[in-house]
């Protein structure tokens, strides 16, 4: 069975970005439009191992996201932002998110941060 | 550089030889050594006297010679410890008295026991180790060989208690040798291994250290900031000095981030979270290493940092910084002389659109910094203006538009100031490209078709008026001598000649472009002349010769009597006729009369230069020339005097034509050439 990662963006071409990358590198990728559209499916599907979720996003933030989260699973979170955002990511780390990915993004060290948080069984 | 000739005995000899003398280095380890060493050994060797005294005593010999005798030796080491400065030589007297004082023992204790006696040499031949130099125990045994053949043969008593035979001399002396190299080995070891041990150490320790120094030297001089940090960001070992300099005195911390955070906090924080980041090792070290800051503004300074992992027992960085300000500043150079060099290339195609876009834009800039306007409307008119700028092409007004807009946006940025930039910027570029385009613009722009469709059409009112609209296709005389002005002061430059006062003196006058164009490119020749043979060479020597400091060239066009002149004057030397007279020779001409000179003047090869430069010399520019005007149906004049200067005038006749034929010439001048 192949190890299920949640990619969260409210921005389409970001989330096929991601999703594509995970997907060539043989991940099963479940898509979340935003943190409440993220918090229903990671409820429904328990066997999420990794949550790769952005910070800026209509209806709830990433950062409302994690602080719910803890109390469905404890898949590791890596969070999406842009530069300029040292605040944001200072937070969402003491909310215990596991690193975050500066957008742009390289597909390889995307692949190679799911890989070391969710190594493929 | 001999070793490879050597013979495999000479080798080993000097091999061995290197073994047994020591590098004649004295490291100060050793030197305390055998300070100590020999202040002992001489104490021990004082003990012997009353030793000895008793020896003599048990043995039935003379007290009193054997007191006397050990005395009278104990003298050499003694005078040697106190006088001679070198220890090792001191070792060496010690290590002779030694065998002395065992011979004296062997002497002194004839008897039943003296072959015992013999047992002293070896006890202080193996006690010589503690030398650490095998030189001072082949010396012992060399003394010890000496004492032994010369008391067998002058005094047998003194070493052997029975009739012994020269084979038990060898005997004896074979377990010395073999003594003496068990000896020997044992001094050299001791020698290498913990006497030289700190010679070695020391070494070791200059290497590192002048290592240390080429490293700092390296680091004083680097264009490049290096520094190391360990994962909390402390500076660790040396750094490069340039990074002081870009950043000021460290603080007390050591801390890079700390550092940093004197003039940019927000890159300072995101260093600190990247080094925590791979600190926690939670995220690939790739990752978190490409997600480090890399750009960095610090009083004024623009750098780019790159990071290198060190791998140790603990992760530490190498940090690598260059600065980029100058090249930085050298691509937005470039950035904007492309614009320009757009902005002139559209304005060659639509004059006017350019003109109105110039002209709009001053306006919307002067709206933006407008303070007496309302807000919303400034605001307006700087988005206008971004996107006008981005339709033409001037990325860099439209990119600052955008970047005032957010700022604006963001609420942290004062709009009188913030047009001030842009009305800045827009001035910077305005300059630059209203000399270019503001005078373009000013013209009437119309098609040579046109203009030669009007003159037809007029030419059926006023044959007057259609000449002087044919005039209008021409090139304006002035035009042309301005040129040739330009090519002088160029060529006076490039020769490192003062630039003359250039004068133009031309007619209100145009010429049809085609029909001039040679006698204009040979006319260049003349005005080459000028400056590079005519003009003096320095002010110096002009003022020398009572003229004016600066030279004068004399560009001047008119039209008289049906023909065009055109004169070049300079007030330079002036032709010497004389080496012109022999130049002409040389190449079989006349040179008798003025006529034939001034026709040498103009003729092809003939040139009063020695060295041929890539700008005149060869003799065939007034040749040219002359050749040009003959085409046109003219001819060439020269006048000079030496010292004064020298005029070169070109007269080609001007015939008043049929207007049908200028017309015809006017179409023609405005079709493409067709080369057969």
């Amino acid at each position: 069975m192949s190890t299920t990662v949640m990619v969260v963006d409210d921005s389409f071409t970001i989330r096929e970005q991601v999703s594509r990358a995970l997907e060539a590198a043989g991940y099963d990728v479940l898509q979340a439009v935003d943190g409440v559209d993220a918090l229903e499916k990671y409820r429904a599907s328990p066997q999420i191992a990794l949550v790769v979720c952005d910070v800026n996003m209509p209806r709830m933030s990433g950062i409302e996201f994690l602080e719910q989260a803890r109390e469905v699973g404890s898949a590791p979170v890596v969070m999406l932002t842009t530069e300029g955002q040292v605040e944001l990511i200072r937070r969402a780390k003491s909310l215990g998110a596991s690193g975050w990915i500066t957008k742009p993004f390289k597909a390889d060290l995307l692949v190679a941060a799911a890989r070391k948080l969710a190594p493929q069984g | 550089m001999t070793s490879g000739a050597e013979s495999p005995s000479r080798r080993i000899a000097r091999r061995l030889l290197d073994y047994v003398v020591l590098p004649a280095e004295l490291c100060e380890y050793e030197h305390a050594y055998l300070a100590r060493t020999n202040r002992i050994a001489l104490r021990f060797l004082w003990a012997h006297p009353p030793v000895m005294a008793l020896v003599a005593l048990l043995h039935g010999m003379s007290v009193t010679r054997a007191l006397l005798y050990t005395t009278f030796v104990l003298l050499g080491p003694t005078l040697a410890h106190r006088f001679v400065d070198r220890p090792r030589v001191v070792s060496m007297v010690l290590g002779v008295t030694s065998m002395l004082m065992a011979a004296l023992l062997v002497h002194f204790g004839q008897g039943p026991m003296q072959i015992e006696m013999h047992f002293y040499f070896f006890v202080l031949l193996a006690l010589q180790t503690v030398f650490a130099n095998p030189t001072v125990i082949i010396v012992s045994a060399l003394a010890v060989a000496l004492h032994h053949l010369v008391l067998f043969c002058l005094l047998p008593a003194s070493v052997f208690n029975y009739d012994a035979s020269l084979w038990t001399v060898l005997v004896h002396a074979l377990f010395v040798v073999l003594e003496s190299a068990a000896a020997c080995f044992v001094a050299r070891s001791f020698f290498d291994d913990v006497i030289g041990l700190d010679r070695l150490v020391r070494d070791r320790t200059a290497a590192l250290a002048q290592r240390n120094r080429d490293l700092q030297l390296v680091l004083d001089n680097v264009e490049q900031g290096l520094v190391t940090i360990d994962l909390s960001g402390r500076v660790v070992g040396a750094r490069a000095s340039i990074v002081d300099r870009w950043f000021g005195a460290p603080p007390s911390s050591d801390n890079l981030c700390d550092w940093l955070a004197l003039g940019n906090r927000e890159f300072a924080e995101w260093l600190r979270l990247g080094l925590d980041e791979l600190a926690a090792d939670v995220m690939p070290r790739a990752l978190v290493l490409a997600q480090l800051p890399s750009s960095l503004v610090f009083a004024g300074r623009e750098l780019r940092f790159s990071y290198l992992p060190i791998d140790g027992p603990r992760l530490q960085l190498l940090v690598v910084m260059s600065e980029v300000t100058a090249m930085l500043a050298r691509a937005a150079q470039d950035r904007r002389d492309r614009e320009i060099g757009l902005l002139v290339e559209r304005s060659a195609r639509d004059p006017s659109g350019v003109a109105e876009f110039l002209d709009e834009t001053s306006r919307l800039v002067r709206r933006v910094a407008d303070g007496a306007l309302g807000a919303t409307e400034r605001r307006r008119a700087l988005h206008t203006l971004k996107g006008n700028a981005g339709s033409i092409g001037l990325s860099s007004i439209a990119v600052l538009c955008d970047e005032v807009e957010t700022r604006l946006q963001s609420g942290d940025a004062s709009l009188d100031d913030e047009a001030a930039q842009v009305a800045e910027a827009w001035r910077a570029l305005h300059d630059r490209l209203e000399p270019v385009l503001g005078a373009r613009a000013a013209h009437i722009h119309i098609t040579p078709a046109q203009w030669l469709s009007a003159a037809e059409q007029v030419r059926q009112w006023s044959t007057d008026l259609a000449r002087t609209m044919l005039g209008w296709g021409r090139d304006p005389l002035s035009l042309r001598l301005h040129r040739l002005g330009e090519q002088a002061s160029a060529l006076a430059v490039g020769l490192g000649k003062p630039i003359p006062q250039i004068e133009i003196d031309a007619e209100d006058l145009r010429l049809p472009r085609r029909r001039y164009a040679a006698l204009w490119q040979s006319l260049a020749h003349a005005v080459r002349n000028a400056v590079d043979h005519g003009l003096e060479a320095s002010e110096e020597e002009r003022a020398a010769a009572g003229k004016p400091r600066v030279g004068r060239l004399v560009l001047g066009a008119r039209h008289t009597a049906g023909a065009l002149v055109v004169c070049i004057t300079d007030d330079g030397r002036g032709v010497n006729w004389a080496e012109l007279a022999s130049a002409a020779t040389r190449r079989g001409l006349a040179a008798r009369t003025e006529e034939d000179l001034r026709r040498a003047f103009f003729a092809d090869g003939v040139s009063t230069r020695s060295t041929v430069t890539e700008i005149s010399g060869r003799g065939s520019g007034m040749g040219a020339l002359r050749e040009a005007a003959c085409r046109l149906g003219g001819h060439v004049e020269v006048e000079s005097e030496a010292g004064r200067g020298t005029t070169v005038r070109v007269v080609v006749p001007m015939p008043e034509r049929e207007l049908e034929h200028e017309l015809a010439s006017a179409r023609r001048s405005f079709t493409p050439e067709v080369v057969e």
